[in-house]
């Protein structure tokens, strides 16, 4: 049975389940419609222009439309939740991003099964969805090649527990996730480019995540966290020659979401920590290849600095500072700093592959929130490849929006 | 010369009475709007209908179960419905039971709805819609005026949210 036809059938199994249940067990004097649930839509319209890029090429101009359609249903003791999202530009985007059945024995523990945001980095599980409430027009990361489609898969199928202890007024929040990465599209045989060397795990990861986090006050934003994740994913790039490789990656993530007053302090850490294991007699494979040949010259050189570059670790810091002043008026700022600890030939040689990927970056925009739930923002982001040195200037204007279907 | 000097001073003092006199009836007049004096006092109380007696919920949870959150006692998940039936009511819901401004009651839940899946609380505008809802959903529980809750037999009182001078709409 193929995995949609399976999700069809939890979903048949599950959806009427929620609409049978009752939160209590209080007589009632006359039947309530069957509550269907609701729909809630969050659209984005992006005009970006290249102020400047790479010296030899041409700035652009790119606009972009995208919605976020979600469905949420169910009742209290079984939740539903899910979302599709559709982008005007990029097909590999429309898709479900998550379907989640949950089950909440208590008001604060939540037990999820299906598919759902990766939440091993915080912005990533707090803002991925709802583009009206990005704190931000890009997400830090956006542009390391690891993270689209990389072993940091932005939505994973598994279980995740949800729990918190609420005490006086604060709150702990506890999380655990097992699950499975995403499914990997791409024939490496057919088109072997080195950036994709490194994008290319498949859904057999196994991953794991461990989150803790306190709240000084339960009811509000202010949150200190940490999260701990392990992966073991297969790396395809060289299943063509018969032989399996794979890579343990550890991330940890420190995180502080501060308001006061008008301000909000956003500051995260993060480290990547990864190991490919080689599989035996690869080795002896690459030494019988002729490298005259094009195509084994490639795959020596992908495998050779895919290994040391991939054998490493990665920080990403960043500092996301917000201003609000008055309900309609928000200004922010962000300093954002990618690292790769690897040998400085395997980068150099890598970034001649346009694998780019060691970064500082500048961010500053403003928000203008108007009517009941709709902004305009006018974002300004400075790339510069620490590598290369080489810059890019970024200007994006946004329109976001909620809206509520039927309600 | 002198009878102009007093005329004229005459005429200054009587403005300048004039003048405090009216200052005093405005400011007479807000701070009676202020304190209730002139209009009648009134309570803003939780109700629930009667099969909740002996239902209590502190000032915190509450607060979270208007935010939408799940709150569960005895068993049972219970349901907000917020009445905003009028205008006094909807800003001592946005006041004293949420604390936050009608825009941040908005993002804050329709944020936790995205993360979540928590349900957005269902506003009535109309007092009648809002009894035949809590009559029909009993883990519902809401607020309203007490002398509105003293004239319905089903409703049983739980606290006191809000006390102070009803202005009308």
């Amino acid at each position: 049975m193929t995995k949609l036809l399976q999700s069809i059938f939890v979903i048949a199994l599950y959806f009427p389940l929620t609409l049978l249940a009752r939160d209590d067990s209080f007589p009632t004097e006359s039947a309530l419609p069957i509550d269907w649930g609701h729909l809630s839509l969050f659209g984005q319209l992006v005009h970006s222009d290249e102020l400047s890029r790479a010296p030899g090429s041409n700035s652009e101009k790119l606009s972009d439309a995208s919605l976020d359609i979600l469905y949420t249903g169910g009742s209290s003791r079984f939740p539903m939740l899910a979302e599709y999202f559709y982008d005007s530009e990029d097909h590999d985007k429309r898709l479900l991003n998550r379907l989640q059945l949950g089950w909440r024995p208590s008001e604060n523990t939540t037990l999820w099964v299906g598919k759902f945001n990766n939440p091993n980095l915080y912005w990533h599980d707090s803002y991925h969805d709802g583009l009206y409430f990005s704190p931000s027009v890009t997400a830090p990361l956006q542009s390391a090649v690891f993270f689209d489609g990389g072993v940091t898969a932005p939505q994973i199928s598994g279980l995740r527990l949800d729990h918190a202890i609420q005490y006086k007024q604060s709150e702990w929040r506890f999380n655990f996730v097992a699950a499975n990465g995403p499914e990997v599209l791409l024939n490496k045989q057919s088109d072997v480019k080195p950036g994709d060397f490194f994008k290319d795990f498949s859904n057999d990861q196994r991953l794991y995540i461990a989150g803790l986090s306190f709240l000084p006050d339960a009811l509000g934003e202010t949150e200190f966290g940490v999260r701990y994740s392990k992966v073991n994913a297969p790396w395809r790039a060289f299943d063509f020659t018969g032989f399996e490789f794979n890579l343990d990656e550890t991330v940890f993530n420190a995180y502080a979401n501060l308001e006061i007053d008008s301000w909000r302090f956003l500051l995260s850490y993060s480290k990547f920590k990864q190991e490919i294991n080689v599989p035996e007699g690869f080795a002896e494979f690459t030494a019988s290849l002729d490298p005259n040949n094009p195509i084994n010259a490639s795959l020596l050189l992908a495998a050779n600095l895919g290994v040391q570059v991939l054998n490493g670790s990665l920080n990403l810091r960043y500092l996301h500072v917000e201003f609000q002043f008055n309900e309609h008026w928000m200004a922010y700022v962000r300093e954002e700093q990618f690292e790769v600890d690897a040998p400085a030939e395997a980068k150099l040689a890598l970034a001649q592959f346009g694998v780019d990927f060691e970064y500082d970056k500048h961010i500053a925009g403003v928000r203008y929130d108007f009517r009941e739930s709709h902004a305009l923002s006018l974002q300004y982001s400075n790339y510069r490849s620490s590598i290369s040195d080489q810059e890019q200037s970024t200007l994006h204007l946004v329109w976001s929006f909620s809206l509520e279907v039927g309600e | 010369m002198t009878y102009l000097q007093t005329a004229l001073l005459k005429l200054c003092l009587g403005l300048g009475l004039s003048v405090l006199l009216v200052q005093v009836g405005v400011a007479q007049s807000f701070a009676n709007q202020k304190t209730g004096v002139g209009a009648e006092n009134k309570k803003i109380v939780l109700v629930c209908i009667n099969k909740c007696e002996g239902l209590e919920l502190g000032p915190m949870r509450l607060r979270k179960l208007f935010l939408g959150m799940p709150v569960k006692e005895r068993r049972h998940y219970l349901k907000p419905l917020i009445n905003v039936s009028d205008k006094q009511l909807e800003n001592v819901f946005y006041q004293s039971i949420v604390a936050m401004s009608r825009k941040s009651f908005q993002a804050k839940t329709l944020m936790q709805k995205l993360r979540f899946a928590f349900k957005v609380p269902s506003q009535f505008a109309e007092q009648s819609l809002l009894l035949r809802r809590l009559q029909k959903e009993p883990a519902s529980i809401t607020y309203m005026w007490q002398h509105d809750a003293e004239q319905l037999e089903s409703i049983h009182i739980i606290r006191t949210l809000w006390q102070g001078a009803y202005l009308g709409n």
